[in-house]
């Protein structure tokens, strides 16, 4: 919320217009009718007798005195019969009226608790005549000495009616609907605090709300379905949990934590209900009308006071609707306490029940604000994440990418090394040893031929292992039987094959494929050079895991290890550097040589 | 270098071969051991593409037996033409190694085999005349490339690119396993010579077109429809 002078002038002017506007309401009454209020009526005694006038409104408080019934009667004379139905307007009464007609009882019996609505009494054309007519109004109060006669217009039906219409709309259909949209939202509030059961403003909200509808169904229902005392006690108490429930739910948007002050208002509130009922009847109403009501409307308005203070230090503008509405409870409350205290007559009676319009307006509006920002900050933080979700994949996706180029560059170095080494190892040492031969003239041009024959085998031999795709030693293998055939061709060896299935061996790049492919290429020299054999046999399979190759032949036996070079050892070692294991079993009869590979590395 | 005459001796019913290579020794090798063969004679042993131009204007030969890398284009190229405007005649590669590519780009081109540099002197000739024959070399690299290439599935319906033969699939499988013509001939009864037939019709489903560089960019991209 944007702090400065902007904001200070505005709030003021708000609270402001709302204060001076809860005044207005407060003294704003219905348009008269089009005929003369009553100024006067006669006040009769028990017996019947008239005592004098006394002036209309008539607040039995101001007289003494503590009857609980009363009559008034009013006499007026027709010149001619009125040809029309006239009817006696009073716009408010305490607690209820019956009307007699020249002694005939007119509209319905008295109800116990009729008052807050306006009562128009028809007075039929036929019993209209010329000449003196009598009205007899019989009071009945809830309590002795606690009478009230309204203003009173006596005429014509059509004159009054469209007040009386008027004032029914105010003081019946408006406070009704109240109750109804106080009901309503204080069940939603309760739905929602049932999805949100950690959210706890939202149920002492919809809780409060169902108090203040109750305590307000006071000024709706004429007969209520409970006895007298019981229902007054009730409109008594539910007003006090309004404001327990209230002062728990301000603690809550606040962010408060008070629990002793509202264990202490809770209390009290829950004190009233032994005293409500223990009371004597002169006592009760006095007690209800008075410390109760002060008290209850005092931490109110503390409420209110405390609202305004928050809502101005926090420069919050839902605090500052939430004020607003507390200033209409304020003056609203002020203004019906004056009432209950004798301070100020009946007169339109209480309003309080009308701030519910402005709390109902006002806190609804600061949980839809709460909970637009809550969903705000929500989906804020949605979206937070999802960028810090999408920030992370695209750091991840570089960084995988940068391991795999790093990878793939390790990879060709090493590859480039291996390759190197090969060459080295090989065709390098072929043609570096025949170079020597030949510096040394110990190179016949007999020799000449099968030299660079082998050199050019090996280099075949490089070529081909990088040609198979990685991992396919059936096709490496099936290779070196490829090229094997073009030496064994007119050497007069037989070779037997019998290859078995292998499949895709990962652990087997051009590196092992090539060692391979060499110890293959020496065993196979080996037998057909120095064994002098006349059958060589390779085969190979796979079982459990563990690659075998067998090459066997049917020479001289022992002729690895008295042929030249280091060829066992040689073969040992590519045996090692792979992984595989090699066994050699040279008899009289042939050669067998056996490496086993397994493919899990231990 | 210039360009070694045809040996005026030689019987007209002996196949004639139109060699194409600059190493003047490799030539020289390759030309004596055509030669020395009894079934084949040399009608022209030339170092370019140029000179190989001039001697196909003179005469067809049976067969084109040529280097890739020459000093003034591709054999590729001769290759290409050579099936242009002499359908009859085969087309065989001379190589260092045989390796996949090389050898596909020229069968891609129109060749029907490949002769190794540093094959022994006397199956040299009976390479050429094998493939006169109608049979075809084929290395089991090669052979286990073309089925790898032909069970890849193309596209995004998963069609199959190819479209082998049973047989030929048969014969290409044992080759990649390293079994000669003689003994696949044996399993599945047939003769040495059919085989080598088997594997030129697979090189012939290879090459499409004569587009030499199209159809081997194809094949290297796995686009190409066999058949």
């Amino acid at each position: 919320m944007k702090t400065g002078a902007w904001w200070t002038f505005s709030v003021l002017v708000l609270q402001a217009l709302v204060l001076l506007a809860a005044l207005a309401v407060t003294r704003w009454t219905p348009a008269p009718p089009a005929v003369p209020a009553l100024a006067s009526a006669v006040w009769l005694t028990p017996e019947g007798d008239e005592t004098g006038p006394v002036r209309l409104p008539d607040d039995w408080r101001g007289r003494g005195g503590g009857v609980q019934e009363g009559r008034y009667r009013i006499g007026f004379t027709l010149d001619q019969p009125a040809g029309e139905s006239w009817a006696l307007l009073v716009d408010s009464v305490r607690m209820d009226l019956q009307v007699q007609l020249d002694g005939e009882a007119l509209g319905a019996a008295p109800a116990l608790r009729g008052w807050k609505r306006p009562r128009l009494v028809l007075l039929p054309a036929a019993l209209l005549h010329a000449g003196p007519h009598s009205l007899t109004l019989t009071l009945r109060a809830d309590a002795p000495g606690r009478g009230y006669l309204g203003q009173a217009w006596l005429g014509p039906l059509a004159l009054l009616q469209p007040a009386a219409q008027q004032r029914a709309l105010w003081q019946q259909t408006l406070p009704g609907a109240l109750v109804l949209g106080l009901a309503g939202v204080g069940a939603m509030m309760l739905l929602l605090w049932s999805q949100r059961p950690h959210e706890t403003a939202y149920a002492y909200y919809g809780l409060g709300l169902w108090s203040w509808a109750l305590h307000n169904l006071d000024f709706i229902v004429a007969r209520p379905p409970l006895p007298q005392r019981l229902w007054e006690a009730l409109a008594y108490l539910t007003l006090g949990g309004f404001v327990v429930l209230s002062t728990r739910f301000i603690h809550r948007v606040l962010g408060w934590r008070r629990p002793r002050l509202e264990r202490g208002i809770a209390l009290f509130v829950l004190a009233g209900v032994p005293l409500f009922a223990g009371l004597p009847d002169p006592w009760f109403r006095a007690f209800g009308d008075g410390p109760w009501n002060v008290i209850v409307l005092g931490t109110g308005l503390w409420l209110v006071i405390l609202v305004h203070r928050e809502a101005w230090r926090r420069r919050d503008a839902a605090l500052q609707v939430l004020a607003a509405s507390g200033s209409v409870i304020a003056v609203f409350g002020a203004h019906d306490l004056r009432i209950a205290l004798g301070l100020a007559p009946w007169g339109q009676g209480y309003v309080l029940q009308y701030a519910a319009a402005a709390v109902l307006c006002a806190y609804s509006g600061v949980l839809v604000m709460r909970f637009g920002r809550s969903l705000t900050a929500e989906e804020r933080m949605n979206d937070e994440l999802r960028q810090r979700v999408q920030e992370a994949v695209a750091h991840s996706e570089v960084a995988q990418a940068r391991l795999q180029q790093l990878e793939r560059e390790r990879w060709l170095v090493a590859e480039r090394e291996r390759i190197a080494q090969d060459m080295h190892d090989g065709v390098g040492g072929h043609l570096v040893a025949l170079l020597a031969r030949a510096r040394t003239g110990a190179l016949t041009a007999a020799d000449l031929e099968p030299a660079l024959a082998e050199a050019m085998a090996d280099l075949h031999l490089v070529i081909h292992s990088l040609e198979v795709p990685a991992g396919d030693l059936q096709t490496a293998l099936a290779g070196f039987r490829h090229r094997l055939e073009r030496r064994l061709a007119g050497s007069g060896v037989h070779l037997r094959w019998s290859p078995g299935e292998l499949p895709l061996l990962p652990r087997c790049g051009p590196g092992e494929t090539l060692q391979l492919l060499r110890l293959l290429d020496e065993a196979a020299s080996n037998a057909i050079r120095h064994a002098a054999a006349r059958t060589l046999h390779v085969r190979f399979g796979i079982e459990q895991n563990v690659v075998q190759i067998e090459v066997s032949d049917d020479g001289q036996g022992g002729a690895l290890r008295s042929g030249p070079g280091h060829g066992l050892r040689n073969l040992h070692r590519r045996a090692d550097a792979i992984g595989a294991t090699l066994k050699i079993d040279s008899a009289s009869h042939g050669t067998r040589l056996v490496l086993t590979w397994p493919l899990v590395e231990s | 270098m210039p360009s070694m005459p045809a040996d005026p001796t030689v019987p007209a019913r002996r196949a004639s071969v139109l060699l194409v290579e600059d190493d003047a020794h490799t030539r020289g090798y390759l030309a004596q051991a055509v030669a020395a063969h009894p079934e084949l004679q040399l009608q022209a042993a030339c170092a370019d593409l140029a000179e190989a131009r001039a001697a196909l204007d003179q005469a067809r030969p049976d067969l084109l037996l040529t280097d890739l890398a020459l000093p003034d284009g591709n054999g590729v190229d001769l290759i290409a033409q050579v099936q242009r405007e002499h359908p009859g005649t085969e087309c065989m590669v001379i190589s260092v190694f045989g390796s996949e590519q090389r050898v596909l780009a020229a069968v891609a081109a129109g060749a029907s085999g490949y002769l190794l540099k540093d094959e022994a002197m006397d199956r040299i000739g009976e390479a050429i005349v094998s493939l006169l024959a109608g049979g075809s070399p084929m290395s089991p690299a090669i052979a286990r490339h073309i089925l790898n290439r032909c069970r890849a599935p193309v596209g995004t319906d998963g069609e199959d690119m190819a479209v082998l033969t049973e047989r030929e699939a048969e014969v290409l499988t044992a080759l990649s396993r390293g079994f000669t013509y003689q003994e696949i001939a044996a399993q599945l009864g047939l003769s040495a010579h059919t085989v080598g037939t088997h594997i030129k019709h697979i090189y012939r489903k290879l090459e499409v077109g004569s587009r030499a560089e199209a159809v081997f960019e194809a094949v290297q991209l796995g686009l190409i429809r066999l058949q």
